[in-house]
């Protein structure tokens, strides 16, 4: 009792028991409630809840919050009528708020996603872990959180303890993108090549990308198509190009077969004659001739001339190894490529890269050409179509081509951007970013934390039945079968309760093979009883705190012998 | 091009009054009174063809009839009048969009005109959009849709496929069984629809269309509905909340303008109301079979029904019968404003989404929360009365005191019930949702309305407020109320509740909370001036 005579007496307790501290705290709560409720409006229900309800100042004024009211529940504790609403309503409080923190931080809730015929007892929780596989074997994963809450600090060090003999999370993205970023390297390798960094803007749109040759030569943005090409004379060329290989492999010459028919390029002492071109070749009778099937099997058929003798050749462009004269023409060898073509449905742009500064443009409309100019690095020419200026804001005549990870933007009414980390590799120094999804090797990954369950469950069958003649659903509910070869329905409002977990229909949809599958929402909550129990006790202390309040009750009771 | 241009002129005015005049003459003959408890399928549901009627044209139109017409002479008028697609009868409401089309003057357009405008190029990026995720759309986006709708609806029942389908009570066997398919010879719908339009005798085809309605395959739950059909009729046309709304308005005005002369057994009237009040939602429950708390329009009726209920605590505890006669003028101003505006609040009994179909937490949960608003809506009546009354001068000190202590215990009463509601809503979320709490902003808010009226509590007690601060505290907080009832589902229009979504009537809303806000900033000068 001394005890509690010495804190009652103490300064800052008396300031946390006062409602002096609650009622900022109450108007800070409601403000920081009503931010939540507006992010989630304008973004998404998980940015909410990254930015205020997991955010560790939202979870310190929780937590404040519980403590005034345990510190004002001691101060005042008196077992008199009077004081026993209050008691028994700040009690109710202090268990349900606990107990709520007590579900979120040790409760599971995840989906479980089952196709018709299918078994499975993996739950997905909708926490990104990075998983690895320790020395003996077992599975282990971390949880990765990207709120700030009150815990997060300590799991990272967690982290950086339990993995640091290999590997570290050095940084930590909460919205990421990728973005393919050109280089400029000296290096001339096969995935190395021109790149140009193009701009487009119109009042609707502002959109900025890169094309590199070859890895991305053409981008296709719906009605409108943008290709890097190193063609730039006649774009009508659909027939792709012939291009002669020196014996140290490096390309030599390069022809391109604008028009279907015979005819004749030279190179050095060579030759070529180019009879026709297929589309979809095929051999008949020791000729190439174009079959009527569809598909495709783009080649030429033609004749080398090479120190007097006449050489018969087949080219195939999905077939560059195939050749009927495998020696070669003294150290020469031929290839045919198709190249990329302007489509005959939208609006195209080809640029071809003229030095370091400046760049040709093409533009088609409907296949045709209409408007060809040439713009120097950053100038803006305006499109002959969509009303869009075009400009170029970085050439490289030679780059690779790297994968780049960085802040992404938050959208409006969009789903998040996913997160993203970065792990160093402490033996090797390397370093590499992981979104969810990706693995660094075989032992390690960031993907969504899993759970298996104790039983599995398999899908015998999912009914959607909607009201008649609408297609509005009147309710939804799956039929399984445990391993124990017991038999279910599950149904909105109607969940399946085994070995502490629960069950849920929570919605459905069709795997990639088309078949009908089932989500259940997966859920164990070790402090539901409580939770529930402390929602019982406060509703009552509210009750017996308005009526003691009440002079006609007490008046009543009075009648009754009891006083106050 | 002459013919367009003709067809313009028509659609126009020029020869409008013609058109109209002669639609008139051929809707009037139609014998509307014989039709009306016609069961017919919609919506997923069976409901009479009164209600069907009403519902299309309010949709169509944006009122439940046109020009006097009975509904179902306006909808089958449409349905038989040829010349209908050049009837000016699609209302559409987004001014923005009028602009858009080019049309600026005039609310309501034909479909001929609709149609040259440039709708269909306008619609498409907006209907790819709502095919992909319909929640990614903008309010105006949302408008385009209706038009959309609308139009679609108008050529339905002008070619009559609005009428057939809806005859057709077993929707799943409409292309089997085919007994109103338009194209079959012996359809009795298109019988009686071509005797309509001939001006013939159609008894015979009336009774042919109603005894062939009755042999169709019908599923067992629409049975059930089709006796339910002249009930339904009897509701439409009864408007008992609307009486409702009158009396009160009536009782209240005699309460507050003669408190003294009026003796208790005269407010005992206000019984006939109030059993017009719950008769009305009674007959909704029966035709529904779920709580009627499942959208706005429900859940204002219900708010309006718990006003009065807890308005007799003052009038029978502390015999207060001018702020009773306040509440019940409050009341037939909430009640009279829902049944006013049809189209912001929807009064349809369509059928419940699967979440919620579950009746037993459906009115413990939403009836709990909705009744703890009629609470919160009595202390800002109150809040209200004083802050109008204070302005005027005609408060004396010990009215202020009553009107204070009126206001807290209903807050109390709110808050017991809000956190009850709250806690009703985290046991059924958890039990059909897997979650107690999970953040979603109904939940939210009812959270903020609740901590809102705790803090006016807690600061009362602390003294930081007096009487006067409460009252004006419960004026405030009521606006967090309003946020948690209708903003979240009309502003903000995210979240898990989204059966509730809904728009329209954001205008009126926002000149409520302005006119609140500044009858508070008013009170809040008149609290710092010097007393003397």
């Amino acid at each position: 009792m001394n005890f509690l005579v010495n804190l009652k007496s103490n300064r800052v307790f008396k300031f946390m028991a006062s409602v002096r501290f609650s009622v900022p705290l109450m108007v800070f709560l409601i403000v920081a409630l009503a931010w939540g409720t507006i992010l989630e409006s304008r973004y998404h229900a998980d940015l909410a809840k990254l930015r205020v309800y997991d955010a560790w100042w939202f979870e310190l004024i929780l937590l404040f919050l519980w403590l005034n009211i345990l510190a004002s529940t001691i101060n005042r504790f008196k077992v008199t009528f009077y004081h026993f609403g209050f008691l028994v309503t700040h009690l109710g409080l202090l268990i349900l708020l606990a107990s709520s923190v007590a579900s979120n931080r040790l409760g599971i809730d995840g989906l479980l996603i089952l196709s018709e015929g299918g078994t499975g007892n993996t739950v997905h929780l909708n926490k990104m872990g990075l998983q690895f596989v320790d020395n003996s074997g077992a599975k282990i994963s971390i949880p990765v959180s990207r709120a700030n809450d009150l815990l997060t600090p300590l799991r990272l060090s967690a982290i950086n303890m339990r993995i640091k003999d290999i590997w570290t999370i050095t940084n930590l993205i909460p919205f990421s993108q990728t973005s393919r970023v050109a280089v400029a390297s000296t290096n001339i390798t096969a995935s190395t090549g021109p790149a140009v960094e193009v701009e487009l803007i119109n009042p609707f749109i502002s959109y900025k990308e890169w094309l590199q040759n070859p890895l991305q030569k053409s981008i296709d943005l719906g009605p409108l198509y943008l290709a890097l090409t190193d063609v730039s004379d006649r774009f009508k060329s659909t027939l792709g190009s012939l291009t002669v290989y020196n014996s140290a492999n490096v390309p030599e010459a390069r022809f391109e077969l604008l028009e279907n028919g015979p005819r004749t390029f030279q190179h050095k002492g060579l030759t070529i004659r180019v009879d026709k071109v297929l589309k979809k070749a095929t051999v008949l009778e020791k000729q190439l001739v174009e079959s009527r099937d569809s598909g495709s099997n783009p080649a030429i058929a033609m004749s080398v001339q090479w120190s007097g003798r006449h050489f018969k050749e087949s080219l195939f462009a999905d077939f560059p190894d195939f050749t009927l004269n495998p020696g070669g023409f003294g150290g020469y060898s031929l290839r045919y490529e198709k190249t990329a073509t302007v489509p005959q449905d939208k609006n195209a742009l080809f640029i071809k890269v003229k030095d370091s500064n400046q760049v040709e443009m093409v533009y088609f409309e409907k296949g045709s050409e209409v408007k060809r100019a040439t713009a120097n690095l950053n100038e803006k020419l305006l499109t002959p179509w969509m009303g869009m200026t075009v400009s170029v804001k970085n050439i490289f005549s030679n780059a690779a081509f790297e994968f780049v990870v960085r802040e992404a933007p938050l959208e409006v009414k969009a789903s998040l951007p996913p997160p993203a980390i970065l792990i160093e590799n402490s033996q090797t120094k390397e370093k590499r970013w992981l979104q969810p999804g990706d693995r660094w090797n075989e032992s390690l990954s960031f993907e969504n934390q899993t759970r298996s369950l104790p039983f599995t469950i398999k899908l015998l069958k999912f009914i959607k039945t909607d009201y008649p003649g609408t297609e509005t659903a009147k309710s939804f509910e799956s039929e399984v079968e445990l391993n124990d070869g017991s038999r279910h329905t599950i149904s909105m409002n109607e969940p399946l309760k085994k070995d502490g977990f629960t069950i849920y229909q929570s919605s459905f949809g069709e795997d990639e093979f088309g078949n009908q599958t089932s989500t259940f929402s997966v859920n164990q909550d070790p402090a539901r009883e409580i939770k529930y129990f402390g929602s019982i006790v406060l509703g009552l202390g509210i009750m017996i705190f308005t009526l003691s309040r009440s002079q006609r009750f007490g008046k009543w009771l009075k009648t009754l012998g009891v006083s106050r | 091009m002459i013919c367009t241009l003709f067809t313009l002129f028509l659609s126009l005015g020029l020869a409008s009054p013609n058109l109209s005049n002669d639609f008139l003459v051929q809707a009037q003959k139609i014998p509307a009174e014989l039709l009306e408890d016609l069961p017919v399928q919609d919506g997923g549901r069976i409901k009479p063809l009164l209600a069907l009627s009403q519902e299309s044209l309010l949709f169509l139109t944006g009122k439940k009839s046109l020009k006097g017409l009975h509904p179902i002479q306006a909808y089958l008028g449409l349905t038989i009048f040829s010349q209908n697609s050049e009837l000016p009868v699609v209302n559409v409401r987004n001014p923005e969009i009028r602009k858009k089309l080019g049309l600026k003057e005039l609310t309501h357009f034909s479909v001929v005109e609709l149609n040259m405008m440039p709708l269909r190029q306008m619609l498409e990026p907006i209907l790819r959009k709502n095919n992909m995720n319909a929640s990614n759309l903008i309010p105006e986006e949302r408008d385009w849709i209706e038009v959309y709708h609308q139009v679609s609806l108008a050529s339905a029942i002008y070619s009559g496929q609005h009428f057939f389908n809806a005859l057709t009570l077993n929707p799943d066997q409409s292309m089997a069984g085919g007994h109103f398919l338009p194209e079959h010879p012996s359809n009795p719908a298109a019988k009686f629809l071509r005797a309509l339009k001939m001006g013939a005798d159609f008894s015979n085809e009336i009774n042919e269309l109603k005894s062939s309605l009755q042999s169709q395959n019908i599923p067992s739950e629409f049975k059930t509905q089709i006796s339910k059909t002249k009930l339904e009729v009897f509701y439409l046309k009864s408007h008992f909340l609307g009486w409702a709304a009158f009396v009160y308005f009536i009782l209240g005005l005699i309460l507050v303008f003669r408190a003294n002369k009026t003796s208790l057994k005269v407010c005992w009237l206000i019984l006939i109301p109030l059993a017009l009040h719950s008769a009305a939602l009674t007959i909704r429950v029966v035709i529904t079979s779920f709580a009627p708390v499942t959208n706005m329009y429900g859940t204002m009726v219900w708010v309006s029904l718990g006003v009065v209920l807890f308005s007799l605590i003052p009038l029978l505890l502390y015999k207060q019968k001018w702020i009773t006669g306040i509440l019940w003028i409050g009341a037939a101003l909430i009640l009279g404003i829902t049944d006013s505006f049809p189209l912001v609040l929807s009064p349809s009994m369509d059928p419940l989404v699967a979440v919620l179909r579950s009746n037993f937490w459906l009115s413990t949960h939403v009836l709990t929360i909705t009744i703890s608003y009629a609470a919160f809506a009595i202390a800002m009546l109150v809040g209200n009365t004083y802050l109008i009354g204070s302005q005027f001068g005609l408060l004396t000190l010990s009215k202020i005191r009553d009107l204070a202590h009126l206001t807290y215990r209903m807050i109390q009463l709110g808050v017991f019930l809000l956190t009850v509601g709250i806690i009703l809503g985290g046991v059924w979320a958890d039990y059909s949702w897997g979650r107690f709490w999970g953040w979603d902003p109904k939940e939210t808010w009812a959270l903020i309305a609740d901590l809102g009226y705790l803090a006016l509590l807690h600061a009362r007690f602390l003294g930081w407020i007096r009487e006067r601060g409460l009252l004006i505290g419960a004026t405030a907080s009521f606006l967090l109320v309003i946020m948690a009832w209708y903003g979240v589902n009309f502003v903000l229009a995210s979240g898990l509740h989204s059966y509730g979504f809904s728009s329209g009537g954001a205008t009126a809303m926002a000149a409520f909370v302005l006119l609140q806000l500044g009858l508070i900033f008013l009170g809040l000068l008149k609290e710092r001036a010097p007393r003397t």
